[in-house]
């Protein structure tokens, strides 16, 4: 071909795809490099959050929710750091509860001293369930609960199982290692 | 009156209003009970002036930053000073190193992230299990008894996004963490079509990708970031294919319908654009279609939404609390909060419009969780629904280098 047909639609073709290439290898390597190196270190920042569940062994404890239950409560979270220094304060009346005997009995004789209260012409039962300084070993919750140890008949073998009986969902608490938590659980029980 | 005065009269009521919430925002950082002591039930245990953690590290670099930028507004700073700062908000890189530094940023960025990609989302969030699971098998046409996984699949854009990830790629993370990269790049875009500067963006990112909570949740299936990316393009939109950004509006609706309240502020930021009257009144119309067509299909179609409305007032106070516990590992956020919305009033008044624009953003982004968690009682705060505000956050504090250099002739 005669060398004056030839047309040259874009002169600096071949520099823009050299600088392309740079770009892309700089992209290529850098992520290689930075992925290599922190591909051991992910395992280690797994979390393991999983509470066990009795709803896996049987339906008699399937959580309900709380809302326009006989029970209600509210749940304060405190949250402290090392040096008692106040780190958060945090509100929750969301959740769950087990609808078994099991939940009546515990609030009727595992959380001390009821009062009796009225609160929008209903009256309630109402105790108080504290607990203080407590280190959880998570980087964060984002559901506390009042556990309760149930003996479950299992086929022909009895079993013994943790069931929450309240639980309550809450926004996210981050928590570092060394910070300590106070839960106060305030529950109440419509009286019939 | 002057369409100017107009102009600066909305300017100083939309600061306003987001140093009101700014300040709500900080208060608990010093006195974390205090909201508690006065709103809550059951506080006979706390003082409501016990200091938090975090307030003396907040209160002194408050009063330092604060003191530098109006000593540097005043030009009561050492003129050397005062040059080298000047020196740094007008720089400006070429296109070309912008576009390596940008591949260099994401590369390292999605280099130490990639590996959380074979993180197992059950073990980490019991969420995945307990609701997404559930939900992404009777999805798309089945119903379940629970309303947290019922709710799931009233977001069909994300559920569609999931469903993709796990069935084609095989991992549930992979499109949530392609949606984050794509969060950083736009945040970028959104920042430089701001401030009509790439140093600018370049910071902006920089800043986004220090922020703890970002990093936390980029992999997270069960919090992904999808709709945080269909609102910045709905944005971003405005000014380059304007009747896009109801498309991507209405997306990022469906994929989180806590964005619903977010279009007022997409209206805000079409108010302040350089774009033709006659386009701002057509994108005016095609959200008031969208919304309109929204809130129909969501009162009349079935979905879980209506039911969960439960007025409480005092939660919405309350909620200013949880928000800064949310963030309280985002150091930088807490120390630059308040500064950057101070000085994006001064910004304003040197004639960058879009600063009113991201003062809205940080003002919608903040309270629209305690406006949620007043008037529902379904949902708790989460750390996630702020990235919005950690993305706006970051394309504030890039606004402070988008100075650009007069040239006298």
């Amino acid at each position: 071909m005669p060398e004056e047909n030839i047309f040259y639609l874009c002169l600096n073709f071949i520099l823009y795809m050299k600088n392309f290439s740079k770009v892309m290898l700089s992209i290529i390597f850098t992520t290689l490099i930075v992925g290599s190196v922190q591909s051991v270190l992910a395992d280690e920042h797994r979390l393991g959050l999983q509470p066990v569940r009795i709803d896996a062994v049987t339906d008699l404890f399937k959580p309900v929710p709380i809302r326009n239950s006989e029970y209600q409560f509210h749940l304060q979270v405190v949250v402290r750091d090392s040096h008692g220094q106040l780190v958060s304060v945090t509100e929750s009346t969301n959740g769950f509860y087990i609808p078994h005997d099991v939940t009546d009995e515990v609030f009727d004789h595992k959380f001390g001293k009821k009062e009796i209260v009225t609160v929008d012409n209903i009256k309630y039962e109402k105790v108080q369930y504290i607990v203080k300084d407590r280190h959880y070993k998570v980087p964060y919750k984002l559901m506390f609960f009042i556990p309760a140890i149930i003996e479950v008949s299992y086929g022909s073998e009895t079993i013994i199982v943790d069931a929450f009986i309240f639980q309550a969902f809450v926004p996210l608490v981050y928590l570092e290692e060394d910070d300590v938590v106070d839960t106060q659980w305030t529950i109440f029980r419509k009286l019939n | 009156m002057s369409d100017l005065e107009n102009s600066q009269k909305a300017s100083y009521a939309v600061f306003f209003c987001t140093l009101v919430v700014v300040l709500f925002t900080l208060t608990p950082v010093i006195f974390p009970a205090l909201y508690s002591s006065s709103f809550g039930m059951f506080t006979e245990n706390l003082n409501p002036f016990e200091p938090g953690y975090q307030s003396t590290f907040l209160i002194v670099s408050n009063v330092v930053i604060l003191g530098f930028g109006i000593a540097y507004y005043k030009k009561k700073i050492p003129s050397l000073v005062h040059d080298v700062v000047d020196k740094i908000r007008t720089f400006e890189i070429p296109k070309r190193v912008t576009i390596i530094a940008l591949a260099v940023i994401l590369g390292v960025y999605i280099g130490l992230s990639a590996p959380e990609l074979s993180l197992d989302e059950g073990a980490d969030w019991a969420d995945y299990d307990a609701v997404l699971l559930p939900a992404l098998e009777i999805w798309p046409f089945g119903q379940a008894d629970d309303i947290y996984v019922q709710e799931q699949n009233d977001r069909y854009v994300r559920m569609f996004l999931l469903d993709v990830s796990l069935d084609i790629f095989q991992n549930i993370k992979l499109l949530p963490f392609i949606a984050s990269i794509l969060v950083v790049v736009f945040t970028y875009l959104v920042t430089v079509q701001f401030c009509q500067k790439r140093f600018a963006g370049i910071i902006a990112v920089i800043v986004l990708l220090q922020s703890y909570t970002f990093l936390k949740f980029d992999t997270v299936a069960v919090y992904e970031n999808f709709w945080v990316l269909f609102f910045l393009i709905s944005l971003y939109v405005i000014e380059k294919k304007w009747f896009l950004s109801p498309v991507f509006y209405i997306l990022a609706f469906y994929t989180k319908a806590y964005v619903a309240p977010f279009f007022l502020m997409t209206l805000f930021t079409t108010y302040r654009s350089q774009i033709s009257r006659r386009t701002k009144a057509a994108i005016l119309i095609s959200y008031v279609v969208t919304v309109s067509a929204a809130i129909a299909l969501v009162f009349f179609g079935g979905t879980v939404y209506p039911d969960v409305i439960d007025v409480n007032y005092s939660k919405f106070i309350l909620g200013f609390q949880v928000i800064i516990a949310q963030l309280r590992f985002d150091l930088f956020f807490i120390m630059l909060l308040l500064p950057v919305t101070v000085g994006l009033m001064f910004l304003s008044k040197s004639k960058l419009k879009h600063a009113d624009s991201i003062l809205i953003l940080i003002f919608g982004t903040i309270i629209a969780s305690p406006i949620l968690v007043a008037f529902t009682y379904h949902y708790e705060i989460l750390p996630y629904r702020f990235i919005p505000l950690l993305v706006f956050f970051s394309v504030g504090v890039g606004m402070f280098f988008s100075k650009k250099l007069v040239k006298l002739s």
